[in-house]
């Protein structure tokens, strides 16, 4: 008999239920913990983020420009976007949470029923929203590329940290949230959704914002700038990163340009959350954050008149295209005004948008007045005569002598009166150089202070790109571009020659590859007014340390002395803007200038190679309209460009296009208080174009309620204090 | 006459039999929780009870015929359970709806009319009568050649079975041959040469084609078991991840008989099948699965007494054979649930719904305690002695 064999077979199930007995001791009395929390977060439904609201962004007064109303996007679980294997084993889950009836499905069933409704899911959102597929597809791409950059940011700053560890297994929270696919659905649209696919655990409407301007913003387009989806750089740049309901997320809007982006950190709130179990119980949550409010220091009336008086100048002056103007109060360098003209409406901006972009004569997109660099001409001449007085070349007796040319080798230069008809000015001084704007008075200068030293001076009142100061300069945007004062190293580098005695001239009148923009002109005149250099600014309330800065070599008296020349060009029978910007009731110091230009290219012929190998070519204004035309790849570059039409058209006399016309400028003489740059883009003479506006915005300001000068109503100047 | 421990219990019979319907109980009980909560009638929970009266029938019945019949019809029954898999095999490429249709892309069941039939669940059982009646009087196991007669009578069906597919009911066939043949006296060193070829040959079949990827997933979840691991919890080893919550929740004395929160939103998929077991360690905690861990061990205990009880060699071996099933069906099942083995779809017995199984698993005790009834016949030479070196 085998009994002892019977008797060993029992051993069996006893050890194993021994083993099991172990394993469940472990599981359900040593971690019973661990698993109650873990049944807990199973329990859990998805994370739902409470939007904040943007702040305003509000003018001067405190008057509302662009703001947030609450809206609602429709958003799609980032599987269904990326249809990764790994997550549409994620959405299954949802999906049998669900629907009993595919409970049972496993593996590659459960996967291609899944994948067929992920199908039916964008083809119903095509038919509700009206949006075509293939766009509903882009901005699904749009969303998975930039979490896939994400993916590779991380990685790549995760590896520099020493960690090793395979691309694809890192793991971002973006992988387990919704993601906005329609932004500010409208209710109709929603209730479709709600109705037909709020069945389905992809798609959700979540309540999100939509960004209002205010009718009234027109005129200041430009500034405010616009909202964009966040870039995979700015996430992985993000300041507040670690916080993971501050930090961005793939499809969050942030601000590209203007003033949305310049004042992002304060605008952007914290989004809140709120967590609730599968039966709809509460669990917890935060509220969201509104971000800050942004004031600006500009006066939205300002900004509208002198819109209003610049447009009709534009339409007024034949070969103009567009002009700009920008008016700081000297004392506190806050910008009044900063005007580009045309404008554009941004609430009707995507819908215009090709237009707006094709329009290469008056380009409405441009932002002149931080973002143009235009010769400066004469206006930069007071500059060039503290240069000299700096650099000791001339002192406040110098005197010059003007016959209408000036011949420092084989070649003639002339002064402004040749090309008038006119005789020369005769003996001048710095002052009455300055009245009549004599170009032989500023190439004996320049040429004697010589292009480097000069532009090195020039720098000193922070104009041009300066290599060594790393913080940013002027306002901050992103628009605002540096202008040129070239040195020797940019002159090698782009010239690829040596400053000449030739250089010093030009320079000195501003001609040659100076550059700056209407900003620079404006800040360059408070810099004079008032004898100290202070960056200005856009926001009243951001705090920004704003040190006033000394131009060393420069004496009061040297300041005084150009002063007067300022005074005289404008308030003396003789100065250049006497004719056009003198007014009896305001004490006006300024420069006209006439910058001599190139014209702008309004039309090229493109040449393309298509991807299959033929030639294609479009005469388009810009490079985008010429694909569009021919149906092309938007990243397909050209291979040749030719130029096919400009604007304005060359003066057959002189073979070149109008000058730009400048006035820059100050007032009153005596304390000043407003600074003031406008520009009219191939306007002609400064004094005869530029002059006349910039009288009219000394008018607007005198008889502005808020006192910017000594007028007829005067009141004090305090209000950017809340 | 037969071990110590047998003399002095009571009638055998029923503590197996209410240790099977406390199995059973708790499986209904799990069942009606769930469906409790909503308005419509608990239709799983009537079908399962109308089940364990079918298998009540059924048991009762084969206490008339006796396990003597069956075995003389055992060969007969064999044959006919052979037919109904190879027809199964058939129908994987000949359609034969209504009679048999794919489910999940398996071929398992067989529908007459509103019924159906999981044949491999009654294969289980005829198998054992067959090899028992097979072995009973013979001698011829204890040599080596005498061994391929019992092994193709297992492999026959086991293959067919694997084919539907079935892994796990399969793979049931091969503890219950190797128990029986060791009870019925095969030689240790045969046996132990068999079992070391299997390992051997187990990491070949690992990596053949034979092996489906996902299986072999399920293998590797085993190891794995990270739970840390998104990947792992989220593919491989969900249904393991979400198993181990349901019981580690449930704590030393469970989450409530109508704690069904876990389960009412499917987050363990098949809940009511293979993994039952979780949800009784949910809804009644450690004590809950010491308690069915106990019921087995009872029926197991019981049933090895009154093989060693009998003298008649195909009631012994019978007595082994349901023994091993249930206990190798409750084991792998529950080591499956617990994380111990890995994942293969096989029913926890008395306690997982399905008709089949439960009808087949009472047949099976059934005959175990048939088995006990039957009075032993002291003239009856004792079985398995063979005069023989080894024991």
């Amino acid at each position: 008999m085998f009994e002892r064999r019977l008797k060993f077979i029992l051993l069996l199930p006893i050890l194993c239920g021994l083993a099991i007995v172990w394993r469940l001791h472990d599981l359900q009395i040593v971690r019973a913990r661990d698993y109650t929390e873990k049944l807990d977060a199973a329990l859990l439904a998805p994370k739902r983020f409470l939007p904040p609201l943007r702040g305003q962004i509000r003018d001067r007064f405190g008057r509302t420009l662009v703001s947030d109303e609450p809206a609602h996007d429709i958003t799609i679980h980032y599987g269904a976007l990326s249809m990764d294997d790994a997550f549409l084993m994620r959405i299954a889950d949802l999906l049998r949470r669900q629907d009993p009836s595919i409970a049972f499905l496993q593996g590659e069933e459960l996967q291609r029923e899944v994948r067929r409704r992920i199908a039916d899911m964008w083809l119903a959102l095509e038919e509700i929203t009206g949006i075509p597929l293939p766009e509903l597809r882009r901005r699904r791409d749009a969303i998975c590329r930039s979490v896939e950059g994400l993916r590779r940011h991380i990685w790549q700053r995760r590896q520099a940290q020493g960690f090793d560890e395979p691309l694809a297994r890192l793991r971002l929270r973006e992988e387990d949230e919704y993601h906005p696919i329609i932004h500010d659905a409208d209710p109709q649209v929603r209730t479709c959704v709600e109705l037909s696919l709020g069945r389905l655990p992809l798609v959700r409407i979540e309540p999100s914002v939509r960004r209002v301007w205010s009718p009234d913003a027109d005129a200041l387009c430009h500034v405010l700038g616009r909202l964009g989806q966040v870039s995979p750089e700015a996430i992985e740049r993000d300041p507040r990163g670690d916080d993971w309901l501050a930090s961005y997320r793939p499809g969050d809007l942030v601000g590209t340009s203007g003033v949305e982006r310049l004042g992002e950190e304060m605008l952007r709130g914290k989004r809140g959350y709120e967590e609730k179990y599968l039966d709809g119980r509460r669990r917890g949550g935060q509220p969201p954050i509104d971000g800050l409010d942004v004031q600006l220091t500009i006066d939205l009336d300002l900004q509208r008149e002198i819109s209003h008086l610049l447009m009709d100048a534009v339409l007024t002056t034949p070969a103009c295209t567009g002009a700009s103007c920008v008016a700081i109060d000297i004392q506190s360098r806050e910008i009044l005004a900063l005007v580009s003209v045309p404008t554009f409406d941004p609430a009707d901006f995507r819908a215009n948008y090709a237009a707006l972009r094709d329009d290469s004569k008056f380009v409405p997109l441009r932002f002149r007045a931080v973002y143009e660099e235009y010769q400066p001409g004469s206006i930069l001449k007071p500059v060039a005569i503290l240069a000299g007085l700096a650099n000791n070349t001339i002192n406040h007796a110098t005197r010059v002598f003007c016959d209408g040319s000036f011949m420092p080798g084989s070649k003639r230069w002339h002064c402004w009166t040749h090309w008038r008809g006119m005789a020369g000015h005769g003996e001048l001084t710095a002052e009455e150089a300055l009245q009549h704007s004599c170009n032989i008075y500023f190439y004996s200068l320049g040429q004697k202070v010589g292009a480097s030293r000069l532009t090195e001076f020039y720098r000193q009142f922070l104009l041009g790109p300066d290599y060594r100061t790393a913080p940013p300069r002027g306002t901050g945007l992103i628009e605002e571009r540096d202008g040129i004062i070239p040195d020797t190293e940019w002159i090698a580098r782009r010239a690829r020659r040596e400053f000449g005695p030739a250089d010093g001239r030009n320079y000195a009148i501003g001609q040659g590859e100076v550059q700056i923009t209407p900003l620079q002109a404006a800040s360059l005149f408070a810099t004079i007014a008032a004898g100290q250099y202070r960056e200005p600014t856009l926001i009243a309330n951001d705090h920004r340390d704003r040190p006033e800065l000394c131009i060393p070599g420069v004496e009061p008296a040297d300041w005084t002395l150009v002063r007067r020349g300022l005074y005289r060009c404008v308030n003396e029978e003789g100065g250049t803007a006497y004719k056009y910007v003198f007014m009896p009731e305001l004490t006006i110091c300024g420069k006209t200038g006439s910058a001599q230009c190139v014209s702008r290219v309004i039309k090229r012929r493109y040449k393309f190679r298509t991807p299959d190998g033929e030639f294609a070519s479009a005469v388009a204004p810009t490079v985008e309209a010429a694909r569009e035309e021919l149906g092309l790849p938007h990243d397909l570059r050209p291979i040749r460009k030719d130029i096919v039409e400009i604007w304005p058209p060359h003066d057959p006399e002189k073979n070149e296009p109008p000058t730009h016309a400048w006035f820059a400028g100050y007032a009153p003489h005596d304390r000043p208080k407003i600074a003031l740059a406008v520009i009219i883009e191939y306007g002609g003479g400064g004094g005869a174009t530029a002059g006349p506006a910039a009288r009219a915005i000394f008018e607007t300001l005198m008889h502005s309620p808020r006192g910017y000068l000594p007028g007829a109503d005067a009141m004090t100047l305090s209000s950017t204090e809340p | 006459m037969s071990g110590p421990v047998g003399r002095f219990l009571p009638p055998l019979g029923w503590p197996i039999l209410l240790a099977a319907l406390a199995l059973t109980g708790l499986g209904l009980a799990c069942v009606y929780s769930a469906e409790m909560t909503s308005d419509a009638p608990a239709t799983q929970t009537l079908r399962q009870a109308a089940y364990l009266g079918v298998g009540l029938v059924s048991l009762v019945v084969i206490q008339a015929l006796g396990y003597r019949w069956f075995g003389r019809w055992s060969y007969f029954l064999f044959g006919v359970t052979l037919v109904l898999l190879v027809l199964l095999l058939v129908a994987r490429y000949v359609p034969m709806a209504p009679l048999i249709r794919a489910r999940r892309n398996t071929y398992r069941w067989i529908d007459i009319g509103p019924l159906s039939f999981q044949v491999s669940e009654y294969a289980k059982v005829v198998f054992i009568l067959a090899l028992a009646y097979y072995l009973r009087f013979r001698t011829n196991y204890r040599t080596l050649r005498g061994l391929l007669a019992p092994f193709v009578l297992t492999l026959v069906p086991l293959g067919l079975i694997l084919k539907e597919p079935d892994l796990g009911t399969s793979l049931l066939l091969l503890p219950s041959l190797f128990v029986m043949l060791y009870v019925a006296g095969a030689k240790n060193r045969h046996l132990l040469s068999i079992i070391a070829l299997g390992l051997v040959a187990a990491p070949i079949f690992y990596h053949s084609p034979l092996m489906n990827e996902y299986q072999r997933d399920r293998i590797r979840a085993l190891w794995q078991q990270d739970e840390a691991d998104e990947k792992w919890r989220l593919n491989a080893g969900y249904q393991l991840n979400q198993s181990k919550i349901a019981l580690g929740s449930g704590g030393a004395l469970g989450e409530g008989f109508e704690h069904a929160a876990f389960f009412k939103y499917n987050l363990l998929p098949e809940e009511h099948n293979d993994f039952i077991f979780a949800v009784i360690g949910h809804q009644w905690g450690f004590a809950g699965c010491l308690f069915v861990l106990a019921c087995y061990l009872l029926i197991i205990a019981c049933g090895l007494t009154i093989a060693s009880m009998t003298t008649d060699p195909l009631g012994r071996l019978l007595a082994v054979g349901v023994c091993v099933l249930i206990a190798a069906q409750a084991i792998i099942n529950i080591g499956m649930t617990v994380g111990l083995m890995p994942i293969t779809g096989m029913t926890l017995p008395f306690v997982s719904m399905g008709g089949s199984g439960l009808v087949a698993n009472y047949i099976a005790i059934g005959l175990l305690i048939d088995v006990g009834r039957r009075r032993p016949i002291d003239i009856a030479r004792k079985p398995f002695e063979f005069f023989d070196d080894e024991e």
